[in-house]
């Protein structure tokens, strides 16, 4: 399935990118593709608990079944105001 | 209800808005801004940059807005929230609410501001004198 991701803030930075596209296996989660991420990039998730994940753009658990061509946003802790 | 959402990249029009929440039939308007201050948990803050999934947050502040139109009769309700960088005092968020009697502007804004900072995909990063950091983030 061809996932489009969407790095934030921390995560842009940390990736050096704000999107791109990853391809993940049938009945990947979105926790599934967030290890995904940070293996590829071979970075060590000492912060997935204070992440939160949106799928099209709304809040999900982090075991939510991704379906091919979801739009996913890595979601680090908000800070607006 | 009329409202007025949105997330900007430039500075915030103040007057714009104190034209945009007047109503003649209310007798209250309550007004939060939100600004840069320069200092942070004792380190000295230089300038400060924001950053939106725009849409999302846009969708967000929405819902929020309609969580408080349940609670309280606003009659105007404005959330403007700024994004790039911004300099000490500046005004990162603004929420003016407009209602007939005071009580429900009074309840509603601490209410919309406090949800939009809780879960509204917006982020600012911190500049020091010694480096930068995204609040809420521990280093990585």
């Amino acid at each position: 399935m061809k996932i489009n991701v969407k790095y934030f803030a921390f995560y842009e930075d940390l990736l050096d990118r704000k999107e791109e596209q990853v391809e993940v296996g049938e009945g990947a989660t979105v926790a599934d593709l967030f290890n995904h991420v940070m293996r590829q990039y071979e970075f060590k998730d000492r912060l997935s608990t204070s992440t939160l994940f949106a799928v099209n753009q709304a809040y999900v658990p982090r075991d939510c079944l991704l379906k091919n061509g979801d739009e996913v946003a890595f979601i680090p802790p908000v800070a607006g105001g | 209800m009329e409202r007025l959402v949105r997330i900007v990249e430039g500075p915030i029009d103040l007057l714009a808005l104190d034209d945009w929440i007047w109503d003649p039939s209310c007798g209250a308007e309550v007004k939060f801004l939100g600004k840069v201050r320069n200092h942070n948990h004792g380190r000295k803050v230089i300038d400060m940059e924001y950053r939106a999934y725009t849409s999302m947050a846009v969708q967000e502040i929405n819902y929020i807005v309609d969580e408080a139109a349940k609670k309280w009769a606003m009659t105007r309700c404005a959330v403007i929230h700024r994004t790039g960088k911004l300099k000490i005092s500046d005004v990162a968020v603004a929420i003016y609410v407009s209602s007939v009697h005071r009580e429900e502007a009074f309840m509603a804004c601490p209410f919309i501001i406090s949800e939009l900072k809780r879960r509204v995909p917006l982020w600012k990063k911190e500049q020091y004198e010694d480096g930068t950091q995204w609040l809420g983030m521990r280093p990585c």
